[in-house]
């Protein structure tokens, strides 16, 4: 009994660290995605940065440089008056130099004088930012206007017949230019958005599809657990495969220990059958105390043993992927062993004999064999088993003729024994192994009422092979 | 009487012989299986005892090497594994029964006793009516060869009219057959027996002579 509960005991504590290391470690695929986020989020901003520089550099040279062409037009066509002072030979062609407030200016400024400039400028001035004497063209903005922001190129230019350095300024409202950077940007900025948004989910597919081994990992454990492999025998990738060999090397070698184990308990209860024989004949024929005692033991010890070893046998099962055994084969061997032990019943069986069920030859010997002996202990005298093909099953029907099971007790007699922990012998033993067998093969058993024989009618169901 | 045994283990062995010798058998004992097979396949036994797990050469092979041989006297396996496709491997390779150790040496003296005697004749044989036909040694009944579905007690009454064909045997006679000394003997229990095997085997299988009885016999 002790043992029997043990078994729940660990599953339950094995359970219980799973569940904490699920939530201490959480998710492998979370973790590679965020990663994956984090670094798409810093590439693509870094290089958005870059990238909106660059466009907008462009766009700016490219406005400064009509604004240099027509400083450059405007330095050509001027010259020094007679009164000492600059003046333009020709008018700059651009009507905007000529609306008030137009956007577009010019001004020439030196002298000490007041600046000769557009009309468009009106009363205001273009203030020189920072005075500097050299020659070369100075580009930048200027916010000295409330409401304009300016764009403003600058060249100090002498001309010929003047002694005075002349400083042109052309200046232009950044309206239009900002315009277009921001168009730029408009779409610059959620193209990149996107761009980070499909990366970000490419990752994800990634991860998925480069954790998948893994979930066929899981699902191949599942498989195994289920019966169906003894073995994790999916191909996997390379990196996982390692651990997948290691996995099956710790399950070979757990299969082994847990056979020797096996191997060394069954031999044990069969090394003390012989002496036990010995001692119970010894004893036979006496009626001392001595012998009563050593016959009243002896068939204690010899229950022990006995639910020792088919305790032995039924954890020892595995449902092999690969096995397979002939139904009516068994049968027939079975009904011949099972007659010489009850020769007062009649034994007979029907059935397909190509039948062929996905269960060891062995276990297959056990579940008929437990249920043909439990018919001819408990029934009437006459058993019969058929053999029959349902859908993807194998049916064997075993029938007798006693006095069967009342509907209200079936349960209770395939339940009693749940996992072996009955230590009685009986027809609840019997039948709780059968059907740990025949669940541990996918397999059902179903008691019912015989209709030919009115005894009682195992149904047990098997895979066909 | 002559009984080779062939067991291994050094006290069971001499029980076993002293046992059988007291039976009135005259007893050989072979301790391994190299022994034993050499016995057997030159000496005329009348049943063998033979163990299975022996040392040097184990039960199984030399069964199945006197089974060749054409050595065909009874074998009755002892055998400590007592799963199911153990009994049956003992059995398919030829042997004629088996006990599971441990076992009473009262048991072993019955079945070896049983043995010789099936062996010994007792064919097996068919009583037929019509296209049913049933098989004393095996109990096995078939309509048209297909088996047939009987309770022990349909068949001892289907059996005892086969055995009596042609004749009417009264209710009285079937009870008295059918029934143990202590049963409450109530006639209609035949009458629900007739009816369901007519059913099995067909309506006209089994007369009923209004006032005397039944009767079974061939279709005219």
């Amino acid at each position: 009994m002790a043992e029997a509960d043990a078994a729940p005991a660990i599953a339950t504590e094995a359970a219980k660290p799973a569940a904490l290391t699920r939530r201490i470690t959480g998710s492998l695929a979370r973790r590679m995605i965020a990663i994956a986020t984090i670094w798409i989020s810093v590439l693509l901003i870094g290089g958005g940065f870059a990238l909106d520089r660059v466009l907008t550099g462009a766009i700016t040279r490219n406005f400064d440089s009509s604004l240099e062409y027509v400083l450059i037009a405007m330095i050509r066509s001027s010259e020094i008056g007679p009164d000492g002072e600059v003046r333009l030979i020709e008018p700059l062609g651009d009507q905007r130099f000529l609306e008030p407030y137009s956007g577009l200016y010019w001004q020439i400024s030196g002298g000490g004088q007041e600046p000769y400039r557009s009309r468009s400028l009106w009363e205001r001035t273009l203030k020189p930012p920072q005075p500097h004497i050299d020659n070369a063209l100075h580009t930048y903005n200027s916010n000295q206007f409330p409401d304009e922001q300016l764009r403003v190129l600058e060249r100090n230019v002498i001309l010929p017949g003047s002694k005075v350095s002349w400083r042109f300024q052309i200046a232009q409202s950044r309206d239009a230019l900002d315009l277009q950077i921001r168009a730029v940007r408009a779409t610059l900025i959620p193209s990149l958005g996107l761009l980070g948004l499909g990366l970000i989910v490419l990752a994800a597919l990634q991860t998925f599809y480069g954790l998948l081994p893994l979930r066929q990992i899981r699902r191949a454990i599942a498989a195994m657990r289920g019966g169906e492999n003894r073995r994790i025998v999916a191909p996997l990738p390379l990196e996982v495969q390692p651990m997948v060999d290691e996995l099956n090397a710790l399950l070979a070698h757990n299969e082994k220990q847990a056979e020797e184990a096996r191997l060394h308990a069954g031999n044990l209860a069969h090394a003390l059958k012989t002496p036990l024989t010995v001692l119970v004949n010894s004893a036979t024929g006496s009626d001392s105390e001595l012998a009563q005692t050593v016959r009243r033991e002896a068939a204690t010890m010899q229950r022990q043993v006995d639910h020792h070893l088919a305790r032995a046998r039924a954890v020892g099962r595995r449902g092999a992927a690969q096995a397979r055994a002939n139904v009516r084969d068994s049968v027939d061997s079975v009904s011949r062993a099972v007659g010489l032990l009850y020769p007062n019943v009649r034994l007979d069986a029907e059935g397909d004999k190509t039948l062929v069920v996905r269960v060891e030859r062995q276990d297959l010997d056990e579940l008929i064999g437990n249920l043909l002996e439990n018919a001819a202990k408990y029934g009437g005298g006459s058993v019969f088993v058929t053999i029959q093909r349902a859908g993807s099953m194998v049916e064997i029907l075993v029938e007798d003729d006693g006095a069967g099971i009342s509907p209200a007790d079936r349960q209770r007699v395939i339940d009693r024994g749940v996992r072996l922990d009955s230590g009685k012998p009986g027809t609840g033993l019997g039948l709780a192994i059968v059907r740990d067998v025949a669940e541990i093969y996918g397999g059902s058993i179903a008691l019912e009422e015989s209709e030919d024989l009115g005894g009682l009618l195992v149904r047990l169901r098997l895979p066909a092979g | 009487m002559r009984i080779l045994i062939v067991e291994d283990e050094p006290t069971l062995g001499p029980q076993l012989k002293a046992t059988l010798e007291g039976a009135g058998y005259a007893v050989d004992l072979a301790t391994d299986g190299e022994d034993g097979h050499f016995l057997g396949s030159t000496e005329n036994y009348d049943a063998a005892i033979l163990d299975l797990g022996l040392p040097e050469v184990d039960g199984l092979t030399v069964l199945d090497r006197w089974r060749k041989e054409k050595r065909n006297f009874p074998v009755l396996v002892l055998t400590a594994r007592d799963s199911w496709s153990d009994k049956v491997a003992g059995l398919d390779a030829g042997a004629d029964d088996y006990l599971a150790k441990p076992f009473q040496t009262e048991e072993l003296i019955a079945r070896l006793r049983a043995l010789i005697r099936r062996a010994a004749g007792n064919a097996s044989s068919e009583l037929i009516a019509g296209n049913v036909r049933l098989d004393t040694r095996s109990g096995r009944v078939t309509l048209d060869g297909a088996p047939v579905k009987l309770t022990a007690q349909e068949y001892k009454l289907l059996s005892y009219l086969l055995h009596h064909k042609g004749k009417v045997v009264s209710r009285t006679e079937l009870i008295e057959h059918i029934y143990d000394q202590d049963f409450d003997r109530d006639s209609n229990t035949i009458e629900v027996f007739v009816t369901r095997i007519r059913k099995k085997l067909g309506a006209d299988i089994i007369t009923t002579i209004r006032g005397l009885g039944y009767q079974l016999d061939d279709p005219q």
